[in-house]
């Protein structure tokens, strides 16, 4: 097998010794680090191969959250309420697929905002399932929640499938179909390539990533609130994909891999300097916007960089 | 006070909030057609225009003297954001275009909250002539509403002048519509882009002091430029008095939902209609900006 799959497996195989035999602080971090890969794999397809730019994937995330959520809550196990979020969060990228399926570039890109918005919105308004502004807890007595080191395994698992799923989707019919829409929609109608099907498929899978990866994610916070899946965590989220590379799966993993090596980089810093620590909040997402200009000034197209097809000699066109 | 000068007075402070939704939209749709960019540090180029605006103000220069300020500060801001968003993400990769320009407003932010005497505080922006209301009949009206329904009308009416009559502006509309044949006439894209660039930039920091009696000035009140990106779309990004429409529309919606709806319904409406009309009209705006 050529290309990124053996380094994949590899690295996740690595990650799953280090978090198993690590344990504690290692093995939350190298959780919340598969969680954030698998929801980013949908993103990556998404974006990598349709060529369609959303801010609305923490939407989502949230419809997995609350959907695993409130399946356990309602007695249900906890792979079941799993596999639960993983179903909703592709119904619901179906249909958000369906919706938006003649919008592309900025007015997509726009229109998933506009989603992320109404998805909070509406989490924080249907108090009576969504528990509102208290949000809910995945934890307590009669709740079949995992374990963390179950779940760090499961979250591992789950995003090198994805990873094997995304990676033979983008390189077969529906990939071909994507990128032909995307690259040379005039090539692609004059084909008679219709957009709905492949689009839709897209999105529906950027919609059951989603799902999944914000269910694992409640699961390792033990906790959903609307706050967590705001424009700006689908804003993050899309920031993440481009600094890891949207060209290809690997780049879900790099990003998750940026921000939470990032993110604990400068927790470590505060711990060592307290002149840090006093500081507000505004220093850490400065230190991380400039991360994010700076990976994306010496690595053009992301920290795992698209495959040439051919070598130019020259400086890009 | 009886319900219809209350529905008035709703109506009036819609249109002065509509206005500056406007204004705002009309800088996002003129940087994202002119540059392919969705310009997310909008907002934070509106606060810093905001900051300027009390700063001179608050130096004795009264408003006039605050926009002086704040007019260069703004689009210089706007322009640097425009020169790196280039620079870093390359022309027409709106994907990357999206990360640096977040990337910036988060930097934006820190550079306004570590500011000595800006901070993370609330300011108010002290103006006899912008602040208070006048009495028309029962219906109180905030000056600052009129001032926006005012300044707005002239800059609009400005910038249509400006693109019929001007060199510079006659470029840039041509840049807009085709920018390779407006190059093959002599049209530099480079300078376009940044035209519209600063331009949107200045058009941010009339925002910024029209909002500043409104609302409190501080280092979060960029996200009051969501509802200038929803203002830009409702109508598609093409024209400039779409963006006036959609703000005026989003506005006056937005208030009076708050007034007369259970809270948070507001925020859900504009959003879910933003989503919509973009759908409905997918086909069209899609081909026109593809």
């Amino acid at each position: 097998m050529r290309g990124p799959g053996p380094a994949a497996a590899a690295l996740a195989a690595l990650a799953l010794a280090a978090g198993l035999a690590g344990g504690g602080y290692l093995q939350g971090q190298l959780l919340l680090v598969g969680a954030y890969a698998t929801a980013l794999l949908g993103l990556q397809f998404l974006v990598g191969t349709a060529g369609l730019a959303s801010l609305g994937q923490a939407a989502f995330l949230a419809v997995g959250a609350y959907a695993a959520a409130i399946a356990l809550q309602a007695g249900l196990a906890w792979p079941l309420a799993l596999a639960l979020a993983g179903v909703a969060g592709g119904a619901a990228g179906l249909a958000v697929g369906v919706l938006l399926r003649r919008l592309d570039g900025g007015p997509f890109a726009l229109a998933t905002l506009a989603l992320a918005f109404v998805a909070q919105q509406i989490a924080a308004m249907a108090a009576t399932v969504t528990g509102g502004h208290d949000g809910l807890w995945l934890t307590g007595p009669g709740v079949d929640a995992p374990s963390r080191a179950t779940l760090f395994a499961a979250a591992w698992v789950l995003f090198l499938l994805l990873f094997l799923a995304v990676r033979n989707l983008q390189a077969g019919r529906l990939g071909r179909a994507l990128r032909a829409l995307h690259q040379e929609p005039l090539a692609a109608a004059s084909l008679g390539l219709d957009p709905m099907p492949p689009r839709g498929l897209a999105m529906a899978l950027a919609g059951f990533a989603g799902g999944v990866g914000g269910a694992l994610y409640a699961f390792a916070l033990g906790f959903v609130s609307p706050e967590m899946f705001g424009p700006g965590a689908s804003i993050a989220l899309l920031v993440m994909i481009v600094v890891g590379g949207a060209a290809r799966p690997l780049g879900a993993l790099w990003g998750a891999v940026f921000f939470i090596l990032l993110r604990e980089g400068i927790a470590l810093a505060k711990s060592v300097d307290p002149r840090l620590a006093a500081d507000a909040a505004g220093l850490e997402a400065a230190a991380m916007a400039l991360a994010v200009i700076a990976v994306l000034w010496l690595f053009p197209g992301g920290l795992a960089r698209p495959r040439r097809t051919f070598r130019s000699k020259g400086p890009p066109q | 006070m009886d319900p219809a000068a209350e529905l008035a007075q709703h109506l009036i402070a819609g249109s002065g909030a509509g206005c500056i939704y406007g204004l705002l939209g009309l800088g996002f749709g003129l940087i994202y057609r002119a540059s392919r960019v969705i310009n997310f540090a909008h907002g934070e180029v509106m606060a810093l225009g905001a900051f300027c605006a009390l700063a001179g103000t608050e130096a004795g220069f009264g408003p006039v003297g605050g926009l002086a300020l704040a007019l260069p500060a703004a689009a210089l801001a706007s322009l640097a954001v425009g020169r790196l968003t280039a620079k870093v993400a390359g022309d027409g990769a709106p994907l990357a275009g999206i990360a640096v320009t977040a990337a910036c407003a988060v930097l934006l932010r820190f550079a306004i909250e570590t500011m000595p005497g800006w901070g993370t505080e609330t300011h108010a922006l002290e103006s006899d002539f912008l602040a208070g209301t006048l009495a028309w009949g029962a219906v109180p009206i905030a000056r600052a509403d009129l001032a926006a329904l005012a300044v707005t009308a002239l800059i609009l009416a400005g910038l249509a002048l400006a693109g019929r009559v001007t060199r510079l502006g006659l470029a840039l509309r041509a840049h807009i519509d085709d920018p390779r044949a407006a190059a093959l006439t002599g049209v530099d894209p480079a300078r376009m882009r940044d035209l519209a660039w600063l331009l949107a930039g200045a058009l941010a920091a009339v925002a910024g002091l029209l909002v500043a009696p409104l609302a409190f000035v501080h280092s979060g009140m960029g996200i009051l430029a969501i509802n200038g990106f929803a203002a830009a779309a409702l109508f598609g990004l093409a024209r400039p008095v779409g963006a006036l429409a959609g703000g005026l529309l989003i506005g006056i919606g937005e208030t009076l939902l708050a007034a007369y709806m259970p809270g948070g319904t507001a925020e859900l409406a504009v959003y879910a209609t933003l989503l919509g009309a973009l759908a409905l009209r997918g086909a069209q705006s899609a081909r026109r900006l593809a």
